[in-house]
């Protein structure tokens, strides 16, 4: 109570806004951007290759909290289109074989 | 200038959103609790709708019967949030809110918990009475047997600003 906020009003902000999230967030973000442009790109094969890769499906995080899996509907960079933002960075014209190779890479944080 | 509330066009309108408001979740008058007393329904009856030109949603919500003395039903919710505004503006206790958003968007008690769980609700009641719909009713009536009494919120408003 010390928000000085009526619960149920923190829970209905908590989980009206994207950035809130209820669930502890990995160590390392993957936000795939679904934006028109991006999906006309390739954008939903991205996704549905790391949601393979990481066996989660957006918004949640693997099992051993080191990657959370999330989807953008727009991140204003439609030239660089499909992109994907790891950990605040944005990459441009995504393939599929550099996202393996980005989520590779990023399992291999984990068995450190 | 000349308004016009009750034009052809503005009447296939109204049809169209209460037919919205029907398509969303499950609204079932023969066994509602509310049925003949119901402002969705009455709308409904004063616009002529007949069926719904819309596919039903069948979403699958659930009824939370762990109050002691209400129920609420969100196969029946309409989300016009009276419940939430009656619960903070008169009662002052702020049990319901509306959660997520969208077609997500449910009314919940505190952290989204069952209602008889509830640390904040008073069990006044005002909720269940204000709500338009079979939503929120009270424990042990059946079909068509909820009539909601609404009589005493524009007294209660008056005393609250009469003692200012």
């Amino acid at each position: 109570m010390s928000l000085r906020v009526p619960l149920s009003q923190a829970y209905g902000v908590a989980t009206f806004y994207h950035f809130f999230s209820l669930k502890p967030s990995g160590r390392h973000t993957c936000v795939i951007c679904l934006g028109t442009a991006c999906y006309i790109k390739g954008g939903k094969e991205l996704l549905a290759e790391a949601e393979h890769d990481l066996a989660v499906h957006p918004g949640e995080t693997t099992a051993n909290r080191e990657v959370s899996l999330l989807t953008a509907r727009c991140i204003g960079s439609c030239g660089l289109a499909p992109t994907v933002v790891y950990d605040q960075e944005i990459a441009g014209k995504v393939a599929t074989e550099s996202l393996q190779k980005q989520l590779a890479r990023t399992s291999c944080c984990r068995l450190a | 200038m000349e308004v016009s509330t009750d034009s052809e066009r503005l009447q296939k309108y109204r049809k169209m959103i209460v037919e919205l408001l029907f398509s969303e979740r499950n609204h079932i008058c023969s066994v509602c609790v509310s049925n003949g007393h119901c402002e969705l329904q009455t709308l409904a009856q004063r616009l002529d709708i007949t069926h719904i030109q819309f596919p039903y949603r069948y979403p699958k919500v659930e009824v939370d019967a762990s109050h002691e003395r209400f129920v609420v039903d969100h196969n029946r919710c309409i989300l016009c949030t009276r419940c939430v505004r009656v619960c903070d503006e008169i009662e002052g206790a702020h049990t319901w809110d509306v959660v997520g958003r969208g077609i997500e968007a449910k009314v919940i008690t505190d952290l989204n918990q069952p209602w008889g769980s509830s640390d904040t609700c008073t069990s006044c009641g005002k909720c269940v009475h204000v709500c338009p719909t079979g939503a929120l009713s009270e424990k042990g009536r059946s079909v068509a047997e909820m009539h909601k009494r609404r009589q005493f919120l524009p007294y209660l408003t008056l005393m609250r600003e009469e003692r200012g």
